[in-house]
């Protein structure tokens, strides 16, 4: 008689793992509980929550995920969707679905610590750290007297093969819907196709950027300002620096990561004060420090080895964060190009 | 063909599994096309230059990677299974753990030698006389792979297993009375492999290969990182883009392309009969012992498995060096087991599932057990986060009752059946390679001797493809257990898989984090591959005449 095969036993013991999963899934929470959908870091997200837990009792359940296909997934939930707060890293997804109507407005007074220079068009969200545009660059190949002190220096020719840059990143998009909004459609089609000229090379994120900097791979480069401050804490001898254009000029963008409630959502109460929460003083400072973002309050000082909100708002360019909404438009100019 | 029951109706419980291959396509496509045919904003051109430069990429690539892992693949299954390679079971389970290593993870660490900055660099030492003649003349510096080359060389790593073991099962299952036969008929050993191996191992083959070329084509972690702009970039950017209708096109476009494959894999296959026509059943073969050629066979397999495994864990080892003396492993311990107790269940029915869904298409061909057993293709080709809104816009639809969406939306079950429609291709492959070897004989006997059918199918047919059932156990398994896009969007809240902290450290830049969950999934992976097949022994069912 032939044996048994050896598949009855991990049968068994795969269906009882995963028949005895199922009364786990359909556990309600006792306490009040909301739902947060996260495309923030973990490492951002958890303490913040864990401590939003212990001060008000209400409990916080994470998905983490990718800002954009979190928001394709809230998109396609509709009405049912468990999420009541979303947390994003770019505010692309956010806008599109707050104009689709899928959050609430938030209360005015939400808005009033709130610098200026990161105040959103309407109150459907709320910026919850700021972020800046920087010029990375590798200082063993690249002086400091050398260094353009603005973003439409870079399609000089010296510059050619040496520039790393990330067209399909939602911060360097967010950056060409300032120039076209500041500038025109012509100029920031004319400065792109220079820097197509310029041979860069394309990277999929700004991580990859700073990392090709510190491999030798290009000597310039346009990431957001908080990465180089990541890597250096795992690696100090990182050979990579960073500075800020001239003030003022467009390659210094301001913008923000942000959060909305949902309309579905049936804890909008508890929503709020998470919202509230990520904006007191103690949540944006932690924020600072644990990302080196900028704190989006006027109350709290940004980390040390952060420029002071003073410099930044002299830095920035003038560009209210309204005028970063049509993405659209700066994708359409992109896939035309063929960056996209 | 098999025309002894050609005229027979299948039975039930082969047509309900192949059911479930017809829901793996209708879900995802449905979706799609409900999509691409949707409202909301205008549609892109998609056939634009710059786009067909990507098409002709993807392309490319694909056929680079198939040739480089057939290269590698065809000698190491053969010298693990058909010689007396020293180590050869070891190593045959080494080989086989790039498959627990996400893409871009291989990708991060095939980046990571090169540079500046890099292994070469800190190993040799920056002036070493070793790397002066790769630097670039212009700036001193030291290249890193990337381009064509790095991404040929990153999904290669990747996907070498695939063929590896497909064509390992089949090589387990081919009969040596043919081969004897052949050659006392006077054949040179050449002529043998060409008219009596080849075609054998071309089932296995055929399907390993697909797998290759459809990962190659879904692929945009590799790629991407590599800076090869293949089509997937094109399908990203639309998601990113927050546009989800011309995104379901460009999908719709990559499902036409992996159409194209499957079909080209069809006609090759079509009116192929390989089992045994006479009597008993194939006896074991003597493995032929190697000599002088030992040394090349060990320098082989040493460099395949270096670039593949070694490469990853050396850099993942790198990574944890800058963890510092933080406790780390409580919380791996529990994504662990959340991986675990979504992969194995997933990996279990897959199997199940595929057994039938061959055995339907060798015993009782027909134009709907040979559509049973391509659909599973498909799904496989979709991208995996269009199968998680595919499956989301299911359970969010109007007409599902709330109790159904309550109890299965973002559940562990829910997230099982995404895995299995979606890597049900990956069970199917291997089977259906062993059931091509496999003789409707001995199940005939069964059946006349009087055991029913289900007691045939365990007793008998189950055995009889066991190798194959081996391979598509520990293909979906390791699939699973890095998988990410239906996890994010699908998994219970709360639920975090191993592969989950991986992606979300290493996109935060985070690597000394990500690190300690690397090595789970290589070491959890690596066991359950180990025990498979390493159990998986070489006796032959007993002889029937």
């Amino acid at each position: 008689m032939v044996s048994r095969f050896r598949i009855a036993r991990p049968l068994a013991a795969a269906l009882l793992i995963f028949g005895g999963a199922l009364p786990a899934t359909s556990a309600l929470a006792q306490a009040p509980s909301i739902v947060v959908y996260s495309g923030r870091a973990r490492t951002l997200v958890e303490p913040l929550v864990e401590r939003f837990q212990r001060e008000t009792g209400i409990q916080v359940e994470l998905r983490f995920g990718n800002t954009p296909q979190l928001a394709l997934g809230i998109q396609q939930e509709g009405r049912r969707s468990p999420a009541d707060v979303f947390w994003a890293q770019d505010t692309g997804p956010l806008q599109m679905l707050a104009d689709a109507g899928t959050f609430i407005a938030l209360p005015a007074d939400l808005y009033t610590p709130i610098a200026e220079v990161f105040r959103t068009a309407d109150r459907s969200w709320v910026a919850t750290s700021g972020r800046a545009r920087v010029l990375a660059y590798a200082p063993a190949r690249v002086r400091a007297d050398e260094l353009p002190r603005s973003v439409f220096d870079l399609t000089a020719p010296r510059w050619r093969g040496r520039i790393g840059w990330s067209p399909a990143n939602a911060s360097f998009q967010a950056f060409v819907t300032a120039m076209r909004a500041e500038f025109g459609e012509a100029r920031a089609r004319a400065w792109l196709e220079g820097m197509i000229a310029n041979q860069p090379k394309a990277y999929p994120r700004n991580t990859p950027i700073v990392q090709a900097i510190a491999a030798g791979e290009i000597d310039l480069g346009l990431p957001n300002h908080y990465y180089l401050f990541g890597l250096k804490k795992e690696n100090p001898a990182l050979a990579v620096e960073q500075t800020f254009f001239a003030d003022g000029d467009i390659g210094n963008l301001v913008f923000v990561a942000g959060a909305g409630i949902l309309r579905s959502s049936g804890r909008q109460a508890e929503a709020l004060r998470f919202i509230r929460f990520l904006l007191n003083e103690e949540s944006q400072r932690y924020i600072t420090t644990e990302v080196f973002e900028y704190p989006v309050t006027t109350a709290v000082a940004a980390s040390p080895g952060l420029v002071s909100p003073e410099a930044l708002t002299r830095s920035a360019p003038k560009v209210p964060l309204r005028q970063l909404q049509d993405l659209d438009g700066t994708l359409k100019l992109l896939r035309e190009l063929g960056l996209l | 063909m098999n025309g002894i029951v050609a005229s027979r109706r299948p039975p039930w419980y082969l047509l309900l599994p192949a059911l479930i291959s017809l829901l793996a396509v209708l879900v995802p496509v449905g979706y799609l096309m409900v999509r691409a045919l949707g409202s909301g904003g205008e549609l892109d051109p998609l056939l634009t230059a710059v786009n067909l430069r990507r098409l002709g990429n993807t392309v490319g690539l694909a056929g680079g990677v198939l040739a480089v892992t057939t290269l590698f693949a065809v000698p190491m299954a053969w010298l693990t299974v058909r010689t007396e390679m020293l180590g050869r079971r070891t190593l045959g389970v080494l080989a086989v753990l790039p498959l627990a290593v996400p893409g871009y993870v291989m990708a991060y660490a095939l980046l990571s030698l090169g540079g500046d900055d890099g292994v070469l660099v800190r190993w040799l030492g920056a002036e070493s006389g070793w790397l002066a003649p790769f630097r670039r003349p212009e700036s001193g510096t030291l290249p890193r792979f990337s381009g064509y080359s790095g991404a040929l060389l990153a999904l290669s790593a990747c996907n070498l297993p695939y063929l590896f073991l497909t064509l390992r099962a089949a090589m387990r299952d081919l009969d040596p009375g043919l081969e004897e036969a052949a050659r006392s008929l006077g054949q040179t050993h050449t002529r043998v492999w060409l008219r009596v191996i080849a075609p054998q191992l071309l089932p296995a083959f055929l399907a390993g290969a697909l797998l290759v070329v459809l990962h190659v084509i879904a692929d945009f972690g590799v790629v991407s990182l590599m800076r090869f702009e293949t089509f997937s970039a094109v399908l990203y950017a639309k998601y990113h883009a927050f546009d989800a209708a011309n995104a379901s096109r460009v999908a719709l476009l990559l499902l036409l392309l992996a159409g194209v494959c499957i079909a080209v894999e069809m006609t090759l296959l079509v009116r192929l009969r390989l089992d045994r026509a006479g009597q008993g059943s194939a006896r074991r073969r003597a493995r032929r012992p190697l000599g002088w050629l030992q040394a090349p066979a060990l320098v082989l397999f040493s460099i395949v498995i270096g670039v593949t495994v070694v490469v990853p864990v050396t850099t993942v080892s790198f990574w944890m060096a800058g963890l510092g003396g933080q406790p780390i492993w409580g919380p791996v311990g529990a994504a662990l087991g959340d991986s675990v107790r979504a992969s194995l269940p997933a990996a279990v029915l897959a199997t199940l599932v595929a057994m039938p869904i061959a055995l339907l298409r060798a015993r009782y061909p027909s134009p709907m057990s040979f559509l049973a057993e391509r659909l599973p293709f498909l799904g496989y080709a979709t991208p995996a986060l269009a199968f998680a809104l595919s499956l989301i816009m299911l359970f969010s639809a109007e007409w599902m009752p709330d109790v159904l969406f309550r109890t299965f939306y973002q559940s562990l079950p829910l997230l099982v059946l995404a895995y299995l429609l979606h890597f049900l291709a990956e069970a199917v492959g291997p089977v259906r390679a062993s059931v091509y070897l496999a003789s409707p004989r001995l199940e005939e006997a069964a059946r006349s001797l009087g055991r029913g059918p289900f007691r045939t199918f365990w007793t008998v047919s189950v055995p009889l493809l066991r190798h194959g059932l081996l391979v598509s156990l520990a293909l979906v398994f390791l699939s699973c257990m890095k998988e990410l896009p239906l996890t994010m969007l699908l998994a219970p809240i709360g639920f975090d898989s191993l592969a989950m902290h991986v992606w979300d450290y290493s996109e935060n830049a985070e690597f000394a984090r990500a690190a300690p969950y690397a090595l789970a999934i290589l070491l959890c992976s690596a066991a359950f591959t180990g025990v498979l097949l390493l159990s998986g022994r070489d006796r032959m069912p007993a002889e029937a005449a």
